[in-house]
């Protein structure tokens, strides 16, 4: 795992670790069961992506590296990007620590998760399904022409 | 009343030209989340099949699920289906009244029997013999029980119909009950919500009316494509939750900083609906956008579970709704790694869903 994977992954853990502890501190939300972890994190076409385990969510994050053309827009704003495994659409965020970054929800609230162990594998899971082709892909058949492409002259593939 | 009369025929009669209309299937297929072509089979599908007959009962009920529905999106997606649907029974917005009204129902009942579509707003009391609701001068309870024996499928508008809301509060002194535990014979399609957003309603009933079939629908028997996901899941403020940033108090900073509202009671954690993709009067807002927090209004007796301005105290109240995700994380510490690979796949899929979209194979073929 490269310095910079690990660099991202220490600096999302310690920014989730203190929004636990002072913010989100004593929220019946919380599952008691579970803390704040990050899961396979990893370089995807240069951006940082893994999952986020913490007491109140579990989510897909990115975050862009320095030559992404993932450019997440103001706090709240949605952006689509395509995985093997399918499309996703994620929501901009911004933390102190790691900047602008985006995240996709996969579970919230986690009250149904018995322990740690259950959360992580299921996080693994989930991304592995994300990172890897479909079983059977159904053929999409004659994607529409948009407007936008249309008059961009960016027609076909 | 022909019978033979294809849904294009209807249209064209109603003076929609063919471009409208044309119009009208790809803004059809858009809203239920299918590729472009299916515009080309949605026209084929509305130009060839006889229409599908569409009567819509109101029981207790505030209409609200009517206002809702007249006011969809694109004006023509209202009339076009409104076209086919008060043609036969809305005692809302049909022409007729009082004798010849209650006959269509006879009529319909008797013409197209077991291939009408039955659009129930509203529910029935039980109690006093059904007394509490009389339509025509006999109880509703019996004229939806006769309509229901011939129709090919019901669709329950709104959270009355689907769960019974405010009027099946505590202590319900009308025992006022949901359609599906009255109706126990039919499929039964709801479509909770309170009202359900008028983009959600034309979408069920084009998708039912065009492909012959219902939607897919998940254990609660709610169309997969529009409440597959929380309010909670898609919400613009969701940044806000994760990074434990909360309104405490109407129009405190944080309140005017756009924080998540879970603290001023937001339900959006533990509801499934399509507020926060599709949107309100037109797509422009939903309640979270405009500064309130969810009331839940489309879960299953949402009027019974609290103040809309307290958030739920203890964690067992969030995330036990009886879905697949739940289902399949609640029995994984016994039964272990084949659960969390279930529980992760219904979670792939949640989220590569996009609102309005469905999962059903063999629209694909």
């Amino acid at each position: 795992m490269s310095v910079w994977v690990e660099d991202l992954s220490g600096r999302l853990t310690v920014a989730f670790h203190r929004i636990h502890e002072t913010r989100m501190r004593g929220l019946p939300i919380l599952n008691p069961a579970l803390s704040v972890q990050v899961v396979g994190a990893r370089a995807h076409a240069g951006d940082w992506l893994g999952v986020l385990v913490t007491p109140w969510c579990m989510n897909l994050v990115l975050i862009p590296g320095t030559d992404s053309e993932v450019r997440p827009g103001p706090q709240g704003s949605k952006l689509e990007i395509d995985l093997p495994g399918g499309r996703c659409e994620l929501i901009a965020s911004e933390e102190a620590g790691i900047g602008r970054f985006a995240a996709c929800s996969i579970f919230s609230p986690m009250g149904g998760f018995p322990d740690q162990a259950t959360a992580v594998a299921t996080a693994e899971a989930v991304l592995d399904g994300l990172l890897s082709e479909p079983a059977h892909s159904w053929p999409t058949s004659a994607a529409g022409i948009s407007r936008r492409d249309l008059l961009r002259g960016r027609l076909g593939s | 009343m022909a019978t033979t009369e294809t849904f294009y025929e209807v249209m064209r009669r109603q003076g929609i030209t063919r471009r409208s209309f044309l119009k009208f299937c790809s803004l059809t297929a858009t809203a239920l989340g299918l590729e472009p072509v299916f515009a080309s089979r949605i026209a084929q599908a509305m130009e060839t099949k006889p229409r599908t007959p569409v009567l819509w009962l109101h029981g207790l009920e505030c209409t609200c699920c009517s206002e809702s529905f007249i006011r969809s999106a694109h004006p023509l997606v209202s009339d076009v289906v409104l076209s086919m649907i008060s043609l036969d029974y809305d005692d809302t917005i049909m022409v007729s009244a009082g004798h010849q009204a209650e006959a269509i129902l006879e009529d319909v009942r008797t013409k197209y029997k077991g291939n009408y579509i039955l659009a129930v707003e509203g529910n029935p009391p039980l109690n006093q013999d059904g007394m509490s609701c009389i339509i025509g001068g006999r109880p509703f309870v019996e004229q939806l029980k006769e309509v229901a024996a011939d129709c090919k499928a019901v669709i329950s508008w709104g959270s009355c119909a689907s769960w019974g809301c405010v009027q099946a509060a505590h202590p319900n002194p009308t025992q006022a009950t949901p359609v599906h535990k009255v109706i126990t014979d039919k499929p039964i399609i709801k479509v909770p919500g309170c009202p359900p957003i008028a983009e959600v309603m034309t979408g069920v009933i084009t998708y039912m009316l065009t492909f012959d079939r219902i939607p897919e629908l998940d254990r609660q028997g709610r169309p997969k494509m529009f409440y597959g996901q929380r309010i909670h899941d898609k919400c613009y403020r969701r940044p806000h939750f994760d990074a434990g940033q909360f309104v405490e108090d109407w129009d405190d900073e944080g309140a005017r900083k756009g924080y998540c509202l879970y603290k001023m009671g937001c339900k959006g954690p533990t509801t499934y609906n399509a507020c926060s993709t599709v949107r309100w009067n037109n797509g422009v807002s939903f309640p979270i956008q405009s500064g309130h927090g969810c009331i839940g209004c489309s879960e299953d007796g949402f009027w019974d579970k609290g103040s809309f301005y307290h958030h739920v105290t203890n964690t067992h109240g969030f995330g036990i709704e009886a879905n697949a995700d739940k289902v399949g994380i609640a029995a994984a510490g016994t039964v272990g790694a084949a659960i969390t690979a279930h529980a992760a796949a219904s979670a792939i899929q949640r989220i590569k869903q996009r609102s309005g979209e469905h999962h059903e194979e063999n629209d694909k073929a």
